[in-house]
């Protein structure tokens, strides 16, 4: 169960710019470079093993794509080598291959054709395709050219995932097609992890990669910054992040963020309110006052759901969040109809500062987001009672000894 | 279970081939008819010219077969070949977008164009051959068409392959294609029988991989004589295309891999 399905030694990547592309014979054939390098990557080790998955994180321009391109074979290494056993199937750009004028049905069979599949399996292969990708036949004949984004979507994940990969290699792919697919392709991937398929996640989403990552590896500007146990390293590239961004000065304030979904969640978040004992939503809130954050979530069907909540500064650092799901022994909330969920914080430890809450609705896993509202019903903290300072005040105890 | 890299290569190239063929004519209302049309007008053209106009007739050596033969025996591989070239060069250049994403064997592009080109040649010969066994003075040399065909193939792969390579490090290759086609056809002695060239002209058809394969398909379906040398050179033209394309395309592998 437990081997080594991808294997990077000491791998690194440089890419060779050239004025002209002539230029790349002429040095060739003279022996004399007429080029500049840049090195997207330095030399690295790592190994992926079945079951395993492993997030990889970073900067823009860090070298994470170039590593996942490098891990799925479309680029190749400048120095080092890479093993890969077994099947493999990179969700880089999704439908990539597929030719706009040739109809689902003939770009399935080029994708059969590209893996290998023999002309006995074919037909199986188009078929389970086109169940999960759940296209009618009619809708199959057609060129892709016709099929709305999600449709092209569905068929190229269907396609690239249909023959069970061991090495899945996914580029914040996740967000692909409508709710439901959404939530179907996620399954699909914990599915293939579950039966000892590796996965290399690439994403910028945190919560996703401490949600769904074993081990995670940190690039920066090439290199491998840190590597291991996700918690540790997300935490440690947060603190990263929160410091550049302190020096950058971009301390401005954020706008509250209005979800933007394109079809209806099946639970979607409706009210958020919070009470004190003075009232509803009120602008000043005392340090020590207790309060109670209610959340009110519609269901259009039975879908089971977890609610979670993040309190948070202007600068988006979080100063507290749980979830409902945190509890394995929760089950989740589930009925269609109206579902309330009051948070009660006996005597706010808070200091003095601005604060925002951040509400989610999340599916039965914790990894899939059907609703949220991020940076919402904004509220001052006044500390009057004592002279501390900071954000929380922290339970103490001082002992002064003569 | 995964095919062998061999068998998955041979799929690949016979579905990319058969989407080659589609796609050209894709949208158009006659669609494959084309791929026949189009030849035979080019055909019906140059034999009004040049059988009918010009009246351009076989030396008496030749025995009694009509220019019409004559020229079809040149003039269809040569639209085989020209169409495979002139297509062929910008085949890895023009699904640049299509390589940068997807693994795909570099060779796939360059030798499907060459596959496609043939289909009105083998068309033309399934109808011309019976014709020439039936009514031609002398019957073909039935045991020698295999090899002069694998002897095109070879000369026009071997060509197809660096040609495509090249084109994606030199884009100006394109657009000199087209005028070497021109040359090659014009002194290719596909218009005209070698006989009615003067010495020293006749010796430099030699020169020309072109000619030398028409004066072979010639001598095999007509039983025209060629001129002294010409299978040799062939088979000079044959392997140096062959090795020397096949090496070429090899050592531009890697520099276009690593562009894309």
């Amino acid at each position: 169960m437990s081997r080594p399905l991808l294997q990077f030694h000491h791998v690194s990547k440089t890419y060779k710019l050239y004025a002209r592309p002539v230029d790349r014979l002429w040095e060739r054939l003279s022996g004399r470079p007429r080029h500049h390098a840049f090195t997207a990557l330095h030399p690295l080790d790592f190994v992926l093993q079945g079951g395993e998955t492993v997030g990889i994180i970073g900067e823009n321009g860090a070298g994470k794509s170039t590593l996942l391109k490098l891990a799925a074979g479309t680029i190749r290494p400048s120095t080092g080598t890479i093993i890969r056993t077994g099947h493999c199937a990179a969700l880089l750009e999704l439908g990539a291959g597929f030719h706009p004028e040739e109809s689902g049905y003939r770009n399935l069979l080029l994708s059969a054709l590209l893996q290998g599949v023999p002309p006995e399996e074919r037909h199986a292969f188009v078929r389970d395709a086109q169940a999960f990708a759940e296209l009618s036949d009619d809708t199959l004949a057609r060129p892709v050219k016709t099929y709305s984004s999600g449709m092209f979507v569905r068929l190229a994940f269907a396609a690239a995932t249909v023959r069970a990969p061991q090495l899945l290699i996914v580029d914040e792919a996740l967000s692909v097609g409508d709710l439901h697919f959404q939530k179907k392709s996620l399954d699909r991937i914990l599915a293939l992890r579950d039966a000892g398929a590796a996965i290399l996640f690439c994403s910028h989403n945190l919560y996703q990669v401490r949600t769904l990552c074993t081990r995670t590896l940190w690039l920066r500007a090439g290199r491998i910054q840190a590597e291991g146990d996700t918690e540790a390293v997300v935490t440690e590239f947060e603190a990263y992040e929160r410091h550049k961004r302190a020096a950058a000065n971009r301390m401005s304030e954020v706008l509250p963020t209005v979800p933007t979904q394109e079809t209806l969640p099946p639970v979607r978040c409706t009210t958020i309110t919070v009470e004190t004992a003075e009232g509803t939503n009120p602008s000043v809130i005392e340090t020590g006052e207790t309060i109670r954050l209610r959340i009110v979530c519609t269901a259009e069907d039975d879908t089971p759901f977890h609610v979670g909540f993040a309190l948070i500064r202007p600068d988006r650092d979080n100063v507290f969040g749980s979830s409902t799901h945190f509890d394995p022994n929760r089950t989740p909330l589930r009925g269609a109809g109206s579902h309330e969920v009051v948070v009660e914080f006996p005597a706010l430890p808070l200091l003095s500062g601005k604060y925002l809450w951040s509400v989610y609705v999340l599916d039965e896993t914790g990894l899939h987001v059907f609703d949220k509202a991020e940076a919402v019903c904004p509220f001052t903290v006044l500390n009057i009672t004592t002279r501390d300072f900071g954000v929380v005040a922290l339970p103490h105890r001082w002992r002064l000894n003569p | 279970m995964s095919l062998t890299p061999y068998r998955r290569y041979f799929a690949l190239l016979l579905f990319w081939s058969a989407r080659d063929l589609r796609n050209r004519y894709a949208g158009s209302v006659f669609g494959l008819l084309w791929a026949v049309v189009q030849p035979l007008a080019t055909i019906a053209l140059f034999y009004g010219v040049f059988g009918l106009i010009l009246a351009i007739r076989l030396p008496e050596a030749s025995g009694k077969t009509s220019y019409f033969f004559f020229l079809l025996s040149g003039l269809l591989p040569w639209l085989a070949i020209q169409e495979a070239w002139a297509r062929s060069v910008t085949a890895i250049s023009g699904n640049e977008l299509l390589l940068q994403k997807q693994t795909f064997p570099l060779s796939l592009f360059p030798l499907a164009p060459v596959l496609t080109a043939l289909v009105p040649q083998l068309v033309g010969f399934a109808l011309l051959l019976p014709l020439l066994a039936w009514r031609a003075p002398t019957p073909p040399a039935w045991e020698l068409l295999p090899w002069v065909f694998f002897c095109q193939l070879t000369i026009t792969a071997g060509v197809a392959l660096p040609l495509a390579a090249l084109n994606h490090l030199i884009r100006d290759l394109a657009a000199a294609v087209p005028i070497v086609l021109q040359i090659l056809f014009y002194t290719g002695a596909i218009l005209f029988p070698a006989e009615t060239l003067d010495e020293p002209y006749r010796a430099w058809l030699l020169a020309n991989p072109i000619a030398c394969l028409a004066m072979a398909y010639q001598e095999t379906l007509l039983g025209l004589p060629a001129p002294a040398g010409t299978w040799a050179a062939l088979f000079a033209w044959t392997v140096a295309s062959g090795l020397g394309g096949v090496w070429l395309f090899r050592f531009l592998h890697p520099i276009v891999l690593e562009s894309l």
